[in-house]
């Protein structure tokens, strides 16, 4: 068995175990905020704050490797900057969605034009613009524009969440690190479900990256034959 | 049942669809590529 093989079966073990936990942890363990007037719905905040995480998480390794193949022009970094653009996109897909679903029992309404949740909408367009740009743009400076793309996406990805701190909105201003923040057992729990998250990212990450790299060879070998 | 349970359930449903579906994408787009460069090398090998 090759070494990689084997630790992405160990990340996938780990990934499988850490969310499951996560999942027993928000279902079973945790109690609902007595402060919420949403309910147990108020749960949803154990998934949605860590998909964000993941998601900036992705768009910073787009960002470097952005800026490092800007600098460098070398294929990996763009590679990896695609990769993590795919990943943080399907993860800003699910905290919009969860985001909606959870604003209807705490807001009464389904979405508003608050600065958090209008800049996260058009973080979400940003690197729809990343992807057409990529795939429609002609070959030979494709990279270079969806590289400008996601540091624009960077600046926006910043404004997403520094937006419920500098403009008091219909959006929660943030719990954690603050005073009377989030109690023990909710803290412990909030923790558990971003390090699950993480983990599952960067499996993620290996298996695009691998997927990337077998497609790349394809192509190069169909070329040479041709 | 709980207060506004559905919408947890929701959220955790669309969470679990959304990413089943893009790992079963991955791994779908990993076995053609994977099957797509045995038969280059394989075609290769013959030419050789």
């Amino acid at each position: 068995m090759r070494k990689g093989y084997s630790w992405d079966n160990v990340l996938f073990a780990a990934s499988f175990f850490l969310l499951a936990a996560g999942l027993y942890l928000v279902f079973m363990w945790v109690p609902t905020s007595a402060t919420s007037l949403e309910g147990i719905a108020q749960r949803i905040f154990y998934f949605h704050v860590p998909l964000w995480w993941v998601a900036f998480l992705g768009y910073l390794v787009t960002f470097v490797g952005s800026v490092t193949y800007l600098a460098k022009g070398t294929d990996k970094w763009d590679n990896l900057a695609f990769c993590a653009a795919e990943i943080g996109s399907v993860f800003v897909t699910i905290g919009l969605v969860t985001g909606v679903i959870w604003a209807k029992p705490a807001w009464d309404i389904w979405w508003t034009w608050d600065p958090r949740l209008t800049t996260a909408l058009v973080l979400w367009f940003i690197y729809i613009g990343y992807f057409l740009v990529r795939a429609y743009a002609p070959p030979s400076q494709a990279r270079n524009f969806a590289s400008v793309i996601s540091i624009i996406g960077t600046l926006d990805s910043f404004i997403v969440f520094m937006a419920i701190r500098w403009w008091r909105t219909q959006h929660p201003a943030p719990l954690i690190g603050t005073e009377g923040g989030l109690d023990p057992s909710m803290l412990f729990t909030f923790l558990f479900n971003l390090a699950a998250f993480t983990v599952f990212f960067i499996l993620l990450m290996r298996v695009r990256t691998t997927l990337k790299a077998t497609q790349d060879e394809v192509i190069r070998l169909s070329q040479r034959d041709d | 049942m709980e207060k506004n349970f559905g919408y947890l359930f929701a959220a955790y449903l669309a969470i679990l669809v959304i990413i089943f579906a893009y790992v079963y994408r991955l791994f779908r787009a990993q076995r053609k590529a994977q099957s797509d460069l045995d038969a280059l090398k394989d075609r290769r090998q013959k030419k050789d």
